[in-house]
């Protein structure tokens, strides 16, 4: 279960090849040795996309709320948190759990 | 799989999937090496140049006694050795696809009919492939422009019962005639099928939709340099990938005619 407090960081794992199109994205990660490709919606993909080179929870929450707006229900932080999940899932992000001193980074 | 120097006199050489593997017959009964022959016919080669040419060997296990069944369990494991041993050497250079191919005899256009193992691409290869050129009932190799490297492979016949054996059959003895030119890539399908079908249902899969469905359906594919987009390239330049439902093999014939009959359009 990833670190839900803010400040928790996610980062882009590196991809070997992804293929954009209207209705999201295509990609190519290599997981434990296993090469899988994954099917991303528009928000998963601009989601991965934001992580690229790493991002704290609250910025990219507040990213996709620039780009797709509110969720109709809950908070847009824990409808990120999902969307992380499922990236994290696929193996195309890591979440590093947001220590003490880093909180305020 | 061992990788040497082949020898003279007791290898055999097979043209697979654009690359050569050679066969190890040392120690082979003469029934087994006459089997051998006769179900590798369309593949046997001259020996390559290259010093890298992987070597498997075609042996029925020690514990077993000689019959015919043994021999066709050495053949159905020489089969999986085979293959595996070209998917090897043609990683990073072609993509491969787990799938079985029929083409025009005269033309080249041919029908890649992308399906998991174990779903019938073999049943499917023995009724579409009759009075059509055979290109393999298990892996497909692409390289640029869409162009196939056939694998005239034997076909892995279950029996009936299935009893974990299959025959190794010439596809020649199948009524099944090699290509006559170079096969291209006219049409891709993925199969699904489903006995209690009572139509043949095809389905249009947007581009990235069809990636994700094949990839599965892939070997090596991370080998290659912007595997994506080449599967992209390929997938546009053949008009786009169909899902098809269907329950029996001839219920696709249509469909393969339809395929079979598209014309190259080179730039």
């Amino acid at each position: 279960m990833p670190d839900l407090r803010p400040g928790t960081r996610v980062v882009a794992s590196p991809l070997l090849d992804e293929l954009i199109g209207d209705d999201g994205s295509v990609v190519l990660v290599s997981r434990n040795g296993q090469d899988s490709v994954v099917r991303l919606t528009t928000l998963g993909a601009a989601a991965r996309s934001a992580c690229e080179g790493g991002i704290r929870l609250d910025a990219l929450a507040a990213h996709l709320a620039d780009v797709f707006g509110e969720p109709r229900e809950g908070g847009i932080l824990e409808a990120t948190l999902l969307v992380v999940q499922s990236l994290e899932e696929a193996g195309l992000v890591e979440v590093n759990s947001v220590t003490e001193a880093g909180l305020d980074s | 799989m061992e990788s040497r120097p082949p020898t003279a006199c007791e290898m055999r050489h097979l043209a697979v999937l654009g690359t050569v593997v050679a066969v190890d017959l040392t120690g082979a009964s003469a029934s087994l090496r006459v089997r051998f022959l006769e179900a590798w016919e369309l593949c046997l080669t001259s020996p390559s140049a290259s010093t890298h040419t992987p070597v498997v060997p075609l042996r029925i296990e020690r514990s077993a006694q000689p019959s015919a069944d043994s021999e066709a369990r050495a053949l159905m494991q020489l089969t999986q050795n085979v293959t595996r041993a070209a998917i090897g050497q043609r990683a990073g250079g072609a993509l491969l696809f787990h799938a079985g191919a029929v083409a025009d005899p005269e033309s080249g256009a041919a029908l890649v009919y992308v399906a998991p193992g174990g779903t019938g691409k073999t049943t499917l290869t023995r009724t579409l492939g009759r009075g059509r050129a055979y290109i393999t009932d298990e892996t497909v190799a692409v390289v640029e422009d869409g162009v196939i490297h056939p694998y005239l492979k034997p076909l892995s016949v279950r029996r009936d019962p299935f009893g974990g054996i299959k025959d190794e059959m010439s596809p020649r003895r199948l009524g099944l005639a090699p290509p006559l030119v170079e096969p291209w890539v006219a049409g891709i399908v993925v199969l699904r099928r489903d006995p209690e079908e009572s139509h043949v249902f095809a389905e249009e899969v947007g581009l990235l939709d069809a990636i994700a469905l094949i990839a599965p359906e892939t070997s090596s594919l991370g080998r290659l340099d912007r595997p994506l987009h080449r599967l992209a390239d390929l997938i546009e330049e053949t008009g786009g990938v169909r899902l098809v439902r269907y329950a029996e093999a001839t219920a696709l014939l249509p469909l393969v005619e339809d395929v079979l009959g598209r014309r190259r359009c080179r730039t």
